[in-house]
């Protein structure tokens, strides 16, 4: 496999981008259903392409002596697979969301172009500065989609929210790229590996111990675990809600999958286990974010903030792979993967669905749980999506939600880590409660008294196919794991 | 096979049913509540195809069917069959059409959502009877909830979401915990298998069979429930509609004790025997207390619903017995109870649609007002009470009979604590009717009041004719039991490493005969 057909997703998803923003500019009367469609082919053409790649041989791109910048693996096409995904599914569900508030443009759909670009390049990455690259290209896409809905003030609040923290954790982890740098003379993961296993007495062990912590807290900001994740409800509420699903799933499955890299490739088993201080530290991450999470989801009056804290939930299951994996646990960064496939499915499915309900006519007045009384029974087909991806949230079978979490959690039992496997567990019980309440609101209460007109909602094709998509892969990723499962198996050296 | 697809068949005929009954209009009221009765009821003759074609002598797995599923994982869709399921398959296929009959005027609104729901529930219910590998047993066990708690929340009562919640989460916390421990089961240095078989050829270190079987017997004691986990039955019975609630009591408790027969006890069998004094203990403890609570119960169907806590106190106590007799009693009580309780339950609802209230002071002498009513009511009671010739009799006495013969020094103790809860059986529930059907009549709201139709003279005079065969014809059931039954116990003994169990032979063939009629004791 040449370099050239390697990097040809990104070519397509580079030369889509570059066209939305052309024809934006160029076009008389640009015809808003044209871009979403542009933006939607470009990503199911890059997704093609990564699909027929799956299986292929390991290319390694632009190697610099030990150091291999990106690595075209299968990890990283699955990983890539899932960003190009969640790029998708929030394509789709903007233009019913977007256009009748007028920021339906262009370059939005480029900035989610973008940003999946930078996530590909992120999940691929093999030394620290080009995941860096990754991390920038698409954060700088992601802080200005965060702004866009201009009508509302908290989108303003967000999106400097985002930027600042972002910022922040920024800083955070190029200080400690720059300690591991200063203590290996390297960036690539092999190489940092070698010198942990080797430390040949140079007394520079502390330093590079430091620089991991300072990247693992970037990574912390990235992923909102607790207790850095104090950006994400405000920024998820006040932004889009598109990209409020998108941030929720693709910002954190390639901050994940690149973390998952950085712990395979750099952070290896170590003869001395008292030195692999970075468990102990991420354990204490996931716990946190797991009680935390829920008992804050729990706590939220508002739909849309609860699901913001719920992925701050979820991240901490991830990071309950993520430990197994620092552990040694190959079957860890293939459950990593399972269980952002269907994260990714089930959480812009829901933050689609709340999307259209914002913009039905005489639709729930506010976000609040009390303003969806009757949905259930006015809409049937986004309520019934809707009580799907809260069922799969709370990881009920038969749903992807629940082979992922099996598939996590077993992981951490394999790796000897039942404890984190039991405080996992116990958060999903927490997280029953709120998913329920969702399903509370939408059937079981009286109608409320907003809907004194009748309703009239015709779905747009676009956030159609969308939804149709999320609850598929939601059904299917949980009745059918087969295939996914031996794609995600076999990514890592699973 | 076509013998292995009839068990598969019936397993996913509601699902499918309710698949169709999703392309009906839902104004449809008339047509989507016939259609889902016609499903239920073709699930039920598909259901006695197993039973006819059931083989008592063999004591394998029957209809077995073993196709991978999630290969590398070592899932497989493993199902199949023995008595003990058989017995609860065909409850669950009998109780279903009848409940929809009955329910046909107690649902007004949202009818095809609710038809919908209730097939589901009877998939799951199926599958989880039927599931021979953990994680497919999980999977039908989680399955469940979804639309209990639809059934519950949306056509339930006043508090109905707090119950529906409640019902869910005690539930779940309970089940959550069991998964970690089939996780642990399951992965093994060697790879993964979630095979019961392969469970059951592992042999754990007490200290870890001590924390899986709680683990498992967490999930199983909230379903039963077992005295001091059973506070969300209460709030579910009284909340949930008639239909939910004889579903409820009918079937889905009977899970939580097959979770035990099947599950906790052959995959932890030295746990378990440690764990049979607590289990009977508690189990007894249950018994007495529902039945004390039920006693003082001014709601009709709250005094039914601790009723359940009471019997289903018998099933375990059988079970804490590990006799044949204790388990095969166990085993007709959750048949007995599932008939009667039903039918309980269908006659308050009967009540609470003409008149919209469960208090029982707000009825009394209504006996002559009502006389259709007041018989089956009677003859209910009396089968919930556990009198010679109905359901309730054979199970209550073999439970009774495998404790008093059981090694271990309180099984006396417990087998006469056990029989007071007889006696406190046929006060409450005998008191119940007594206060609703004579004496005068008193409140003149009554004076209208309608007897039953011919649709739910239907329903209830079913339960009732399963009753009467249940008490003078035990051994139908019982036949199907008693090899499963007899190759479990000895399984268990052996494989707990308490010796081999040795009945006195003679104990089963004596009371069997004596069972089968026991109608001669009686005369």
């Amino acid at each position: 496999m040449d370099i050239l057909s390697a990097l040809l997703p990104f070519f397509v998803l580079l030369v889509v981008g570059a066209l939305l923003l052309m024809y934006e500019v160029f076009a008389e009367e640009p015809d808003r259903g044209w871009i979403a469609n542009l933006g939607s082919v470009g990503f199911l053409l890059a997704g093609f392409l990564l699909v027929g790649q799956l299986g292929d041989p390991s290319v390694g791109l632009f190697e610099r002596g030990p150091v291999t910048a990106i690595m075209v693996d299968d990890f990283g096409r699955a990983a890539s697979l899932v960003c190009v995904l969640a790029g998708l599914l929030a394509t789709l569900f903007t233009p019913v969301y977007s256009r009748k508030a007028g920021h339906d443009h262009g370059e939005y759909y480029a900035l989610i172009v973008f940003a999946v670009m930078g996530m590909m390049v992120m999940v691929m990455s093999g030394d620290l500065i080009t995941f860096f690259v990754g991390l920038e290209t698409m954060s700088v896409g992601v802080y200005c989609l965060t702004c866009l809905r201009s009508e509302d003030r908290r989108s303003s609040e967000a999106a400097l929210k985002y930027f600042l923290m972002g910022a922040f954790a920024t800083g955070f982890l190029l200080f400690g790229i720059a300690f591991i740098y200063g203590a290996t003379a390297s960036v690539g993961y092999g190489e940092i590996a070698r010198s942990l296993r080797d430390p040949s007495g140079d007394g520079h062990l502390p330093i590079l111990l430091l620089g991991i912590l300072l990247v693992l807290i970037g990574f912390g900001f990235k992923v909102a675990a607790v207790p850095f994740h104090m950006w994400a409800p405000d920024t998820y509420e006040g932004a889009p809600t598109p990209v409020a699903g998108f941030m929720a799933a693709g910002v954190k499955a390639a901050a994940f999958v690149s973390l998952m890299r950085l712990v395979v490739g750099a952070l290896p088993g170590l003869e001395a286990p008292d030195q692999m201080l970075w468990i102990p530290f991420l354990s204490g991450l996931a716990v946190l974010t797991i009680l935390f999470g829920n008992l804050l989801a729990l706590a939220q009056p508002s739909i849309k903030r609860m699901l913001a804290y719920s992925s701050v939930s979820h991240a901490g299951y991830l990071l309950i792979a993520v430990v197994a994996a620092a552990k040694g646990e190959a079957s860890a960064p293939g459950a990593l993967l399972y269980y952002l496939s269907g994260y990714t499915f089930m959480t812009l499915g829901a933050f689609g669905v709340l999307g259209i309900l914002e913009r039905i006519d005489g639709g729930p007045s506010s976000e609040r749980y009390e303003a969806f009384a009757g949905v259930g029974h006015r809409h049937p087909a986004l309520a019934l999506a809707m009580a799907l991806f809260m069922v799969a949230m709370g990881g009920l079978p038969p749903t992807a939600g629940f082979f992922g979490k099996l598939y996590v959690f077993s992981s951490a039992v394999r790796a000897g880590e039942t404890w984190l496997a039991l405080v996992g567990v116990f958060g999903s019980l927490i997280s029953i409660v709120y998913y329920l309440r969702v399903l509370v609101a939408f059937y079981m209460r009286e109608d409320s008294p907003a809907y004194s007109r009748a309703l009239s909602f015709k779905p747009s094709p676009h956030a159609g196919i969308g939804l149709a998509l999320a609850a598929l892969g939601v059904v299917a990723l949980g009745v059918w794991p087969g295939t996914w499962l031996d794609v995600t198996r076999a990514a890592l050296g699973g | 096979m076509a013998d292995s697809s009839l068990l598969t068949a019936v397993v996913f005929a509601p699902a499918l049913g309710a698949l169709l009954l999703t392309l009906f209009p839902s104004r449809d009221h008339n047509n989507v509540k016939a259609t889902a009765l016609g499903i239920s009821t073709a699930v039920f003759l598909l259901s006695t195809g197993l039973w006819l074609g059931f083989d008592p002598t063999q004591t394998d797995y029957q209809f077995a069917v073993n196709v991978p599923w999630v290969e590398p994982l070592g899932i497989g869709y493993r199902i199949g069959i023995d008595g003990i399921s058989l017995v609860l398959i065909v409850l669950t296929t009998f109780l279903c059409p009848i409940t929809l009959l009955g329910a046909w005027s107690a649902i007004q609104h949202r009818v095809k959502e609710f038809a919908i729901c209730m097939l589901v529930l009877e998939c799951g219910m199926l599958g989880a009877f039927v599931a021979l590998d953990l994680f497919l047993f999980y999977v039908f066990w989680e399955a469940m909830l979804i639309p209990m708690y639809f059934i519950i929340g949306i056509w339930g009562g006043k508090r109905r979401v707090f119950a529906a919640v409640k019902f869910f989460v005690f539930t779940m916390a309970g089940s959550l915990l069991m998964l970690i421990a089939i996780l642990v089961v399951a992965i093994r240095p060697e790879g993964w298998d979630f095979s019961l078989m392969g469970a059951l050829q592992q042999s754990q270190p007490l200290a870890t069979q001590r924390l899986l079987f709680w683990a498992f017997a967490l999930a199983f004691a909230v379903k039963v429930p077992m005295f001091p986990v059973h506070t969300w039955l209460p709030d579910a019975h009284v909340e949930a509609p008639t239909p939910g609630s004889v579903i409820l009591a009918g079937v889905l408790l009977k899970l939580g004790v097959y979770g035990f027969i099947r599950f906790a006890f052959p995959m932890f069998p030295r746990a378990a025997f440690e764990a049979l004094p607590i289990l009977g203990g508690l189990a007894v403890a249950g018994i007495i207390y529902g039945a004390l609570v039920a006693w003082v119960q001014a709601d009709m169907k709250k005094l039914v619903a601790y009723s359940s806590v009471s019997h289903l106190g018998f099933c375990m106590l059988g079970l804490a017995a590990m006799t044949t007799e204790g388990v095969s009693g166990a085993l007709f009580v959750c048949i007995a109870h599932g008939v009667s309780t039903g039918a309980l339950f269908m006659l308050v609802g009967v009540l609470y649609e003409r008149r919209h209230t469960r208090i029982m002071a707000d009825y009394g002498g209504i006996a002559r007002q009502v006389p259709v009513f007041a018989l089956f009511l009677v003859m209910t009671a009396m089968a919930s009470a556990g009198l010679p010739l109905l359901s309730g009799f054979p199970g209550e006495f073999l439970v009774l009979l495998g404790t008093f013969t059981a090694d271990g020094p309180l099984a006396r103790s417990w087998a006469i604590l056990g029989a007071t809860g007889v006696i406190l059986a046929a006060v409450y529930i005998l008191w119940m009717a007594q206060k609703i059907l004579f004496g005068p009549m008193t409140n003149p709201a009554n004076d209208k009041l309608e007897d039953m139709n011919p649709r739910e003279i239907f329903s209830v005079a079913c339960l009732m004719g399963a009753s009467f065969v249940l008490g003078v014809a035990p051994n139908l059931v019982l036949d199907k039991l008693r090899l499963p039954v007899e190759e479990w116990v000895r399984t268990v003994h052996v494989r707990s490493g308490q010796g081999a169990y040795a009945p006195d032979e003679g104990v089963f063939s004596k009371v069997q005969p004596k069972d089968g009629a026991p109608g001669k004791a009686a005369h």
